[in-house]
């Protein structure tokens, strides 16, 4: 393990690396800053810049954007009570009335403090976590891989909370169906291609990214007129304030901070939970632990409401690299992509990444530390900077975000059907999302669909075409009736809590 | 009751339905190896299992009553349609087409420059100065950085080549 964090460290401190880690995060602080585009969208414009590189190097990179994007979402939620991203919703609950009461700088300050230690706890235990369960799951058979990605994808959908949980299974199984669009791998078959040769490759997992997040969500700011005036905007970038946080405040957050890091670590392991459910669930985990004085103070700008969500969204964005690094299993649609990346860089996550290629294994896991050092000590003085973003006018950032996504998908392909295809998917995502289906499940099924397949075909073959491998194997039925229960909690409560429309 | 005043998560679901059912006719068009009759898994197994999930789950949707209804809120799926900026987003979709259609025929350079103007355009900036001191600069920048610094090859557009200004 030591030789592995040395190799992690040597990599992560090459100029180029620490380079990319520093634009990663300048890059995604300021796409997440964004109303309306969050870290899905910020990594997948990454992606195509991160082909030239090595492996790791765009791994790098696009875990500085992963942490930028959610430091630039608390930014907006603070200063604008807009969050770029569902992950600091809960940020904006204290964060905007502390910043309304003239202390804009310092609960930026603080959001970056406990940003930080969120982070930087939630990275020593991926350091211990993540090579103990890559050594388990390397026992791993395709059957148990089959279970873990139905649990996964089940997963997604029971998070998704009780009014979204048909919309979510529904959306997982239209990113399955769109993964089976092309050649089939196995038998080399045509599917769904309609005669068309730009499908027989499949619908690339970068285009459907780009169409359905940075093109879609550009496209849906522009549908829905803006809540926030441009002047608002300006104004605020303008009057941060001291950053100044006094040492009584940091003694007063500091147990929040422990207490959110190790739930917010917890929480982003498990799929499909994330950053989200993480900090509204330490938001609602402080108020409860509260007394009656500090209970009044959340919602009016306490401290400890701020803290909680910010270090527990950064604290599950670490942890969702768990089921990601080991199982090869993202968590989320923001690790979905990074699969789809990794596996476009030719490299198979998983138990024998670990042992396979364990530079990039380690060198992610070191690039969290760097990427939270310069979050604090390079982005937190560049605020009041990167903040006058804000200000610049819609009408020229979402045509550059539409260049952007184009190109970036044209520039791997250089195929203009390409460019149809995602003005196709966008305006089918746009309606979705009018309709409130959530996006980042399909992205989930689309990436796992293909491996899912794979997955099941081989555990089919092992036992001879039976479905006896689903209860033989202790592991694949320990899954699978934990994806059971999964499925059921939902369900039970969806079926006791449904009223009748009137 | 028309269909713009059904409550939104119905039109989905419904949509998802009619998705669902094509989808799964479509795969009796996926053709089959000789040897397919004697396995247990084809390349038609996984897509007619999604598309029977698919039939289930948004059954179960239309069926069941929707579970968004606050007070005072409108979910109809005309509510969700109303009041928004259609015609910008059309209208930019349409620039987006273009551009997929022109990049090879008028090149990098000039066709992202026409898209970028339009793009400020048709979100309101009427300004010729902006319009221009915008897009130039950014586009040559990106031309710049993409052929230099990374090595990747744009080509000039056809018409170039048609008209002999390149060879």
């Amino acid at each position: 393990m030591i030789d592995g964090i040395l190799s992690g460290l040597s990599t992560v401190m090459m100029p180029l690396n620490l380079l990319l880690v520093f634009i990663g995060c300048f890059a995604g602080t300021f796409i997440g800053m964004l109303p309306g585009l969050g870290p899905i969208s910020a990594i997948a414009l990454m992606i195509p810049i991160t082909y030239g590189f090595d492996p790791s190097s765009g791994l790098i990179l696009m875990a500085g954007v992963y942490y930028g994007a959610i430091f630039g979402g608390s930014t907006s939620s603070i200063l604008i009570n807009a969050p770029g991203v569902a992950g600091t919703v809960a940020t904006a609950f204290d964060g905007y009335p502390l910043a309304k009461k003239g202390f804009p700088g310092k609960a930026l300050a603080m959001a970056a403090y406990c940003s930080f230690s969120g982070g930087t706890i939630a990275a020593i235990f991926l350091l211990v976590a993540a090579p103990a369960l890559a050594t388990v799951s390397l026992s791993f058979q395709s059957s148990d891989y089959f279970a873990l990605m139905v649990l996964g994808l089940t997963a997604v959908s029971a998070f998704a909370g009780r009014g979204g949980f048909l919309k979510a299974i529904l959306m997982t199984l239209f990113g399955l169906m769109l993964a089976t669009i092309g050649t089939d791998r196995s038998a080399g078959i045509q599917r769904f291609t309609f005669g068309r040769m730009d499908l027989v490759d499949g619908i690339s997992f970068l285009l459907l990214a780009m169409a359905t997040f940075a093109l879609s969500e550009a496209l849906m700011s522009v549908l829905k007129k803006d809540e926030i005036p441009d002047e608002l905007k300006k104004a605020t970038a303008k009057k941060i304030g001291s950053l100044k946080v006094s040492k009584a405040e940091i003694k007063e957050v500091a147990p929040t901070v422990a207490r959110s890091s190790v739930l917010g670590f917890f929480v982003g392991v498990l799929p499909g939970a994330g950053a989200t459910l993480a900090s509204f669930l330490a938001y609602g985990m402080e108020r409860n632990l509260a007394n009656d004085k500090r209970k009044k103070e959340f919602g009016k700008g306490s401290l400890r409401g701020l803290a909680a969500p910010e270090t527990a969204n950064n604290a599950a964005c670490t942890g969702s690299f768990v089921p990601l690094l080991t199982l090869g299993i993202p968590g989320s649609g923001t690790t979905a992509v990074m699969l789809g990346a990794l596996i476009s860089y030719g490299i198979q996550p998983g138990p024998r990444l670990f042992i396979d290629r364990p530079e990039v294994f380690w060198s992610v896991i070191i690039s969290m530390y760097v990427g939270n050092i310069i979050l604090l000590i390079l982005n937190l003085p560049l605020i009041p900077y990167i903040a006058r973003l804000l200000a610049v006018p819609k009408q020229f950032l979402v045509p550059i975000v539409l260049f952007f996504s184009l190109i970036g998908v044209y520039l791997v392909s250089f195929n203009t059907f390409d460019i149809q295809m995602m003005v196709f998917m966008a305006a089918i995502a746009l309606l979705l999302r009018l309709l409130d289906f959530p996006m980042a499940p399909m992205l989930l099924g689309f990436i796992l669909g293909g491996m899912m397949e794979d997955n099941l075909r081989r555990a089919l073959a092992i036992s001879d075409g039976s479905i006896s491998f689903l209860w033989e194997r202790p592991i694949t039925l320990i899954i699978l009736i934990i994806t059971v229960l999964t499925l059921l909690s939902p369900l039970r409560s969806f079926f006791s809590k449904t009223r009748p429309s009137k | 009751m028309t269909l713009l005043n059904i409550h939104k998560d119905r039109v989905g679901a419904f949509l998802f339905l009619v998705f669902s059912i094509a989808y799964g006719i479509a795969t009796f068009n996926i053709e089959l190896m000789f040897y397919a009759e004697e396995e247990a898994f084809t390349a038609r197994t996984l897509p007619f299992a999604l598309s029977v999930g698919g039939i289930v789950a948004s059954m179960a949707m239309l069926i069941l009553p929707p579970v968004s209804n606050s007070e005072g809120k409108d979910f109809s799926f005309s509510g969700a349609l109303k009041g928004l900026e259609w015609k910008k987003v059309g209208l930019l979709a349409v620039t987006m087409i273009l551009y997929g259609l022109t990049i090879k025929i008028i090149g990098f350079i000039l066709s992202t420059m026409i898209f970028l103007m339009a793009g400020f355009w048709i979100l309101g900036e009427r300004r010729v100065k902006y319009l221009v001191l915008i897009s130039v600069p950014l586009v040559l920048a990106f031309w710049a950085i993409m052929t230099k610094l990374l090595e990747v090859y744009l080509a000039p557009g056809s018409l170039f080549y048609f008209l002999g200004v390149v060879k």
